[in-house]
């Protein structure tokens, strides 16, 4: 009877509890965790990078054309210093060229740049193409 | 503060005791915070930050860190505190210590008024001000005296520390490195470079690093293990949790940095664990130290 009234004992059980239910909700988490780490070192293989651009709007700013570009890289290697060259295209002459350098563009992720333009771009005209890059 | 203003009307008298004890203090915190913050007043990444972060990101780091500071001035004030008001007294004179640290240095270093409208100038100062005034608050139990009187009170106190409360020191540490870690490129790059199996044994470092200094290494402060107890029990009720809280408060520094924006899961993931190196030391040292 003693032992069930005790309030230190029943106090001292409860935090107890709450120590070893957090204990093993962390422990789950890291084990989680740990699996992830393993299914990206069994599917990790070395590879170039990768690159998609693409034009996402085109729109007028400050008497010139914003062409606002993304980058995808669908790879499992990072670009650093990704070099996307932008050209507008009058028959088969280059007739502007506009550059932008991302920092980074991490594996299996976008990023988000700007290129200006005097003339008015359409699809049919702009030719994006990714010139070079780094390793990081 | 109210303290300093009353000091301040005293009929030029010297100060009595408690007075002296509380500037003492002051002092200590401002220390505390120049100590702490330096290396952030002076890194290149922690001012351009101010240019884009996110306003509401920022609020949200603003506002989480008052109670943070309370709570933390609850166990070391700049005086033993004793109760809520005076907790929360001692954390707004952090938080304020906090903010003329960041912009008496900022200003010093010509980095605010160059071109900056006031809403980047009051960014890059709120930014500042975080670890500024956690290091404030951290100056009194740093600085101090170990003779000091009631040094051997806050030991007591801290042998009743509840799980919760080492939980919540666990958090502060984390935070604490990582505020100074988290906004450099150095950061994306480690995780650009590491492989799976890097960021792996990054893990595994971690963890073994943060038992070894609360456990193995013994460090004043550090627990004992009772006589016969087996090492799983810290491992899994302190060190465990602790590596989850160093990860979660990683992923918040990332969030907060604008650091886990259009990148994958997997990148994500491996930021978080570079980061969460760092912020494991600081939350095995939090409980050794603080």
């Amino acid at each position: 009877m003693g032992s069930t009234t005790d309030p230190a004992r029943s106090k001292g059980r409860s935090s107890h509890l709450v120590e070893w239910t957090t204990g093993l909700l962390c422990s789950l988490l890291v084990a989680g965790l740990f699996v992830m780490l393993v299914i990206d070192i069994v599917r990790h293989r070395q590879e170039p990078a990768r690159f998609e651009v693409s034009a996402t709007a085109i729109e007028p700013a400050g008497g010139r054309y914003r062409v606002t570009v993304a980058v995808h890289n669908p790879s499992l290697a990072t670009g650093a210093q990704v070099h996307v060259r932008g050209d507008l295209m009058r028959g088969d002459e280059v007739a502007e060229s506009a550059d932008v350098t991302f920092d980074y563009v991490a594996s299996e992720s976008a990023e988000k740049g700007a290129l200006f333009f005097a003339a008015q771009p359409s699809p049919g005209t702009l030719r994006l193409t990714v010139v070079g890059y780094t390793d990081p | 503060m109210a303290k300093a203003d009353e000091c301040g009307a005293k009929d030029g008298g010297s100060l009595d005791g408690e007075d002296r004890r509380f500037l003492t203090g002051l002092a200590r915190g401002l220390a505390g915070a120049l100590l702490f913050s330096l290396p952030m007043l002076m890194t290149m990444e922690m001012w351009f930050l101010g240019l884009y972060v996110h306003p509401l990101r920022l609020l949200v780091l603003c506002t989480v860190n008052l109670p943070m500071l309370v709570l933390l001035a609850h166990y070391i004030g700049f005086e033993k505190s004793i109760g809520w008001g005076a907790a929360y007294r001692d954390a707004i004179t952090a938080y304020g210590l906090g903010i003329l640290v960041s912009a008496g240095f900022l200003l010093l270093f010509n980095v605010l008024g160059q071109g900056a409208t006031m809403a980047t100038a009051v960014a890059q100062i709120a930014l500042q001000a975080v670890p500024a005034s956690i290091g404030a608050l951290l100056g009194r139990s740093q600085l101090g005296d170990s003779d000091e009187e009631g040094d051997e009170e806050d030991e007591g106190e801290k042998a009743e520390a509840g799980y919760g409360r080492e939980l919540f020191m666990m958090v502060v540490g984390a935070l604490f490195l990582n505020l100074n870690v988290a906004p450099t490129e150095e950061m994306n790059l480690i995780a650009f470079k590491a492989t799976p199996v890097h960021t792996l044994l990054m893990v595994v470092t971690s963890i073994v690093l943060m038992h070894g200094f609360v456990y193995a290494v013994q460090f004043r402060g550090g627990h004992r293990r009772a006589e016969g107890a087996g090492w799983w029990r810290p491992f899994f009720v302190y060190t465990i949790p602790g590596y989850v809280l160093a990860l979660l408060v990683s992923l918040y520094a990332l969030w907060t940095f604008e650091r886990v924006d259009s990148v994958s899961l997997q990148q994500i993931m491996t930021t978080t664990v570079v980061l969460g190196l760092p912020a494991a030391i600081g939350a095995a040292s939090a409980r050794l130290i603080l």
